[in-house]
């Protein structure tokens, strides 16, 4: 028995925060339904992988609409908005990210919704939010890394800010997460009794509380910078290049400063930059491996840093849910796993309007005439099974 | 942070420090501003957690139990509430392994300090504590699932959130999801496709999608973007270093302001790098009441500023109005 079962999600989100969201949704049990438009796709089914089969689905597609089933609608036709909002009316949530103002403009704002049913949940998960002066700027992910002031804290002591870049992308990850369990809590309200619930959840506000002290710093006067690696409550932490050249990413903490310096053969009243120095000559006259065994024999944290590959070869023995396999292939997993009611991938990412027939039939009781009507009319499409 | 959130949904969260002195304590942050940002609305208890008197009076009227592992063999099963998030460093046959780690390192056995920096130096982290706080984030979000499930509310349910398991998460995509693919590369450092650049006053973030190039050629002015070896996305991957040379010395005259503006019209997706000061006073944060003022300390004479709830619950701030958001419930954090 799932968690969600029982929840009905229509999912709107594209690319990776809102699509992202809903398939926690989807690993946690509820029926996700994919909406996407006979004039208008998920970019992300565009975005080609490298795989073996050119018919595949992208592989960024796949990870994020695994657990999903999929209808296409012609939203921005009057027909189309009718069997969206009778979809409305038997959801719980309706989640989307698209670019502010759209969905008001399609006749399917908060308070429309709201009419159709009162007990719906919408999450507009956006990049700068409903309101304020930037809500209609375009961003990425990185882009709100700058104006969140997450990339003045991260990049090398002293130097230029950094970003997580396109291939991680950050605020986009976390976005997921957090709208997933915001919506939830909302689903428990709305079933408690509450009224029906607009969840505003923007990138830029959530990318900002995840650096929540350096504002309370700032507050202080302390305006923070670049400190590279080095961390509070670490007397030394820092990556070190090993003799085999992999790096070796290494925590000190004060309470170890007596056993490293026995391992390293230095008297410990040496300052932190002896000891620093010391380390890493020491370390780069051995192997990665022996290094961190030495390290960790000392009570001191030492690991590898590992690539993709690295990462997959610690897969059972330190981790086991994050990435998933499905029908032969990779997926993106889950941030979390639950005794008893586990988390797990049913079906593999849909193609566009796979579902679109049942779902009007099963889940907005259309008969087979007017679906026939509705497809007539351009404003639902039927893809293939 | 997953106490953080529940406290700012109208939760009722003891946060219990254990002083019995036989469990490890926790880093003391230099200057109490983690303490600080994330005790907030917390209530605090201290005692031995092993004391089966102390911690079922604290449990017996508590709705979650947030813990580790070691709280977790200390309080024993029977005595925690229904629901609980068990924090680990791992999950799979190393899930009760304790250690010697740290966020740092767990980010390195996740790749994610693979990502950031340059190729030919020190892989870096990401800022501030991104590892636990997204920790935090997967155990809230399995709890909040546990609360709103309607059929799980009268089942003993744990949610485990490892800290490996979190960071491989967030960094998917640096595993090749294809069979075939080859590994994806790491830090690419000036390469990058997305990086920061200079400008007059600061830096920006030099973001964009294969849509927005000519606007961003529109934007920089400069007629050396508009050359052949420029002209594809894979033309542009060639020659990254250059490309982004030829901006950083158009956007050398302007200020973060003037790009943002600029930014702002021609729809592309830059982004200023402010710093916390400027975040707290940028007039979108201020229209939208990011900042809120924390509880002054005695003898304190500057107000202390951090964000809100990242959430708008029906146009309102949760943590502003309380009694606007969601039924009330009680969470018990270790």
């Amino acid at each position: 028995m799932s968690v969600l079962q029982g929840c009905r999600i229509l999912d709107l989100g594209i690319i990776t925060a809102g699509a992202a969201t809903s398939a926690i949704l989807a690993d946690l049990g509820a029926e996700v339904i994919k909406i996407e438009s006979p004039t208008y796709r998920d970019p992300f089914r565009v975005w080609t992988g490298n795989g073996p089969n050119p018919g595949d689905l992208p592989p960024l597609f796949r990870a994020t609409n695994r657990n999903k089933r999929a209808i296409s609608i012609d939203l921005k036709q009057a027909r189309g908005r009718e069997v969206m909002l009778r979809l409305v009316a038997s959801s719980d949530v309706v989640v989307e990210n698209f670019r502010r103002g759209v969905l008001p403009k399609l006749g399917l704002s908060f308070e429309e919704l709201r009419a159709a049913n009162g007990k719906i949940v919408l999450a507009s998960v956006s990049s700068q939010g409903e309101t304020g002066a930037d809500a209609r700027h375009v961003s990425y992910g990185s882009t709100l890394e700058a104006v969140a002031g997450f990339a003045w804290g991260t990049g090398y002591a002293g130097e230029d800010p950094l970003i997580s870049g396109r291939d991680v992308n950050y605020p986009d990850q976390v976005a997921a997460v957090f709208a997933a369990g915001m919506i939830m809590a909302a689903l428990r309200s709305v079933n408690g009794g509450g009224p029906a619930v607009h969840l505003d959840l923007s990138q830029r506000d959530l990318t900002s509380f995840l650096i929540g002290e350096a504002f309370v710093s700032a507050s202080a006067g302390n305006p923070g910078g670049r400190k590279g690696n080095a961390q509070e409550a670490y007397l030394l932490q820092d990556c070190f290049k090993a003799r085999n050249d992999a790096w070796i990413a290494v925590s000190v903490r004060q309470t170890e400063l007596a056993a490293i310096c026995s391992l390293l053969g230095i008297d410990p009243q040496s300052s932190v930059a002896a000891l620093r120095g010391t380390l890493e000559r020491h370390i780069a006259c051995i192997g990665s491996e022996s290094a961190i065994a030495a390290l960790r024999q000392a009570g001191v944290a030492a690991a590898p840093v590992l690539d993709g590959g690295g990462i997959l070869g610690l897969e059972t023995e330190f981790w086991s849910h994050a990435i998933q396999r499905f029908d032969g292939k990779m997926v993106k997993g889950f941030p979390f796993q639950i005794d008893g009611q586990p988390l797990g991938i049913e079906r593999g990412a849909p193609s566009v309007g796979t579902d679109t027939q049942s779902i009007l039939s099963d889940v907005a009781g259309y008969d087979e005439r007017e679906i026939a009507a509705l497809v007539e009319a351009g404003a639902i499409e039927i893809g293939a099974s | 942070m997953t106490g953080r959130i529940f406290a700012d949904l109208g939760a009722h969260v003891v946060q219990v420090i254990d002083d019995s002195g036989r469990f490890d304590a926790s880093p003391a942050p230099e200057n109490g501003a983690i303490d600080r940002f994330l005790s907030a609305r917390k209530s605090v208890v201290r005692g031995d957690i092993s004391n089966p008197e102390f911690t079922s009076r604290l449990l017996r009227e508590s709705d979650v139990a947030i813990l580790d592992q070691q709280a977790q063999r200390a309080i024993g099963a029977d005595a925690l509430p229904k629901h609980i998030a068990l924090l680990t460093l791992f999950s799979g046959r190393q899930a009760d392994t304790a250690g010697p780690a740290s966020e740092f390192t767990i980010s390195a056995l996740g790749g994610l300090l693979n990502m950031v920096g340059d190729p030919d130096r020190a892989p870096l982290r990401l800022g501030g504590h991104q590892e636990a706080y997204a920790l935090g984030l997967s155990a809230f979000c399995g709890l909040a699932g546990l609360l709103a499930g309607k059929r799980s509310a009268h089942e003993a349910l744990t949610v485990r959130a490892s800290l490996l398991d979190t960071v491989v998460w967030l960094n998917w995509k640096a595993v090749p999801l294809d069979g075939d693919a080859p590994i994806p590369p790491g830090r690419s450092g000036p390469a990058a496709e997305w990086q920061v650049v200079r400008c007059a006053d600061g830096w920006v973030a030099l973001v964009y999608q294969e849509p927005d190039w000519p606007h961003l050629c529109d934007m920089v002015g400069d007629h050396r973007l508009r050359q052949e070896r420029f002209a594809t996305r894979q033309h542009r991957l060639d020659n990254l270093v250059e490309l982004a040379e030829i901006v950083e010395s158009a956007f050398l005259s302007r200020t973060r302001q003037q790009i943002h503006q600029q930014a702002s019209l021609l729809r592309l997706p830059l982004g200023p790098v402010w710093n916390p000061g400027e975040v707290i006073a940028d007039p979108h944060n201020v229209e939208r009441a990011l900042f809120e003022k924390l509880s002054q300390f005695p003898g304190e004479s500057h107000s202390v500023h951090a964000p809100r709830l990242p959430v708008l619950w029906n146009g309102v701030s949760l943590s502003a109005q309380p009694e606007s958001g969601p039924a009330t419930i009680a969470v018990g954090q270790s």
